[in-house]
């Protein structure tokens, strides 16, 4: 196998065993819209391809990959007009375990918050960055992510508010 | 009832996605389709904006002439011959690696950066007119490739290999990786911009320092054929301006070294600008817009 076609390999295997944890951060940062997660995911993926040589040289491809995925987001949400899909037309069955209700709920509220307000919380809370790793990610100040982390923080309770019955019942 | 607070929220979070399945096959095999195609499109990309310069390394242009011995050069005053540990970059570590564009900004357009130039050059000298072009690559910027690249030339007079002045601009530059041995006084050609630094001709060279943190370099060639003035600035936000006039056969360039120094040491060189000013150079005359042939031999830009 030459050179070449290693790399190749070593990018498909790769992007298959990261693939699932990517799409589930593109689909808390799109707010539930899957179509959109399934886009965002394969172009970050497509940038880690095209790029490789350097991704494969990073300390390390995972935060890489994920911050070239919050990037692309983030550009395309200031690119694009179209505002995502609610989470209700998602295709239910390649949900898997956990509550629908609960769901729908958080990625609703999410989609309500501004893009880069989600891709704070996101970093944060799902991918438990700190606050420096966060403003390294997104190119803010430390301070800035700390005063984001709060409002948008503050913003979903509100949103969740009524629903705040099914995120304390699983 | 439980507070939704920040250890509630990973919770919360884990459990609303943490198990959602996606196609994985669909999601691999589509990554790579486009990756495919975005590689295609960065050589295509990178060879438009290389042709500009395969003419000038063929000394068929305002921008070029052969490498380079170095030997028997002098060291500009106050300056040193750079290469490794003589002077400090700035540290680029915390640029972002996806720049955007501000928020009420565009890019600089062709005709933009031909106006910034006309701003800079005193107005008195001779202008035969504009060439231009702008390479812009949205997805990962590297050096010489983008996400912004262009090139302006303005000629004495109105033919291709005549006497004028050059300018080429890189956003992404701080991402090369041996800086130090571009900014150097036995600098041969960048491989990545296909610029050649110093020359057969350069016979006195510096690197130096600026107060703002920038790398300067300053190369001036001895009176004679494709006599030449460069002056090159990295910038502490990345970006790459290089400023070369050129004379032809035996004739002084057209503007001086100071001239060229003060041209990469303003800050009117933005990447981003308010759309006003693209707008206002579309009153720019006489203008023209390189358009970039692919040059194959070129377009081998990826290292893998």
């Amino acid at each position: 196998m030459g050179r070449h076609e290693e790399r190749h390999e070593e990018f498909r295997e790769f992007a298959a065993t990261r693939g699932a944890r990517l799409f589930r951060t593109a689909l808390l940062l799109t707010g539930g819209d899957w179509h959109a997660a399934e886009d965002l995911v394969q172009t970050a993926l497509g940038k880690a391809y095209a790029s490789w040589s350097k991704v494969r040289r990073a300390d390390n491809r995972d935060a890489y990959v994920r911050s070239v995925l919050v990037r692309t987001h983030l550009t395309q949400r200031r690119l694009k007009s179209s505002g995502e899909r609610p989470a209700s037309e998602l295709p239910e069955g390649a949900y898997g375990d956990g509550d629908p209700a609960l769901r729908v709920a958080l990625l609703q509220a999410l989609a309500q918050l501004p893009p880069r307000d989600r891709a704070v919380l996101v970093l944060r809370y799902w991918e438990d960055r700190s606050v420096e790793q966060t403003a390294a990610e997104l190119g803010l100040r430390a301070g800035t992510v700390r005063n984001r982390s709060m409002s948008a923080l503050a913003k979903l309770r509100d949103l969740l508010d009524g629903d705040r019955e099914s995120l304390t019942t699983i | 009832m439980v507070r939704l607070d920040e250890q509630e929220l990973t919770r919360v979070m884990g459990e609303a996605v943490g198990g959602v399945r996606p196609a994985t096959h669909e999601l691999v095999e589509g990554a790579t389709r486009r990756g495919r195609r975005l590689k295609a499109r960065r050589r295509v990309a990178y060879s438009a904006a290389a042709c500009v310069l395969a003419g000038v390394v063929a000394g068929t242009s305002l921008l070029g002439s052969p490498p380079v011995s170095g030997d028997g050069m002098r060291t500009l005053p106050g300056m040193t011959d750079g290469g490794p540990g003589e002077v400090v970059f700035p540290d680029f570590s915390r640029l972002p690696d996806s720049p955007e564009v501000p928020p009420g900004k565009e890019p600089l357009t062709a005709r933009a950066l031909a106006m910034t130039l006309d701003q800079l050059l005193p107005q008195n000298s001779e202008n035969a007119g504009y060439s231009a072009q702008i390479a812009t690559n949205a997805d990962e910027g590297k050096a010489g490739t983008g996400p912004f690249d262009g090139i302006v030339l303005r000629q004495v007079e109105p033919r291709t290999a005549g006497p004028g002045v050059g300018i080429r601009v890189h956003s992404e530059f701080h991402r090369t990786t041996d800086m130090e041995t571009l900014f150097s006084c036995k600098a041969g050609m960048d491989k990545r911009t296909y610029v050649y630094a110093v020359r057969t001709e350069t016979k006195s060279c510096g690197v130096r320092n600026l107060d703002d943190g920038s790398v300067l370099m300053l190369l001036e060639s001895a009176p004679g054929s494709r006599a030449q003035h460069a002056a090159w600035r990295l910038r502490p936000d990345g970006l790459l301006i290089i400023s070369q006039s050129t004379g032809m056969g035996s004739a002084e360039p057209p503007h001086s070294l100071a001239e060229m120094e003060q041209i990469v040491s303003s800050d009117q060189w933005q990447v981003y600008v308010d759309p006003e000013v693209n707008e206002r150079a579309n009153q720019l005359e006489p203008f023209h817009e390189i358009r970039g042939e692919v040059a194959p031999r070129l377009a081998r830009t990826e290292t893998d």
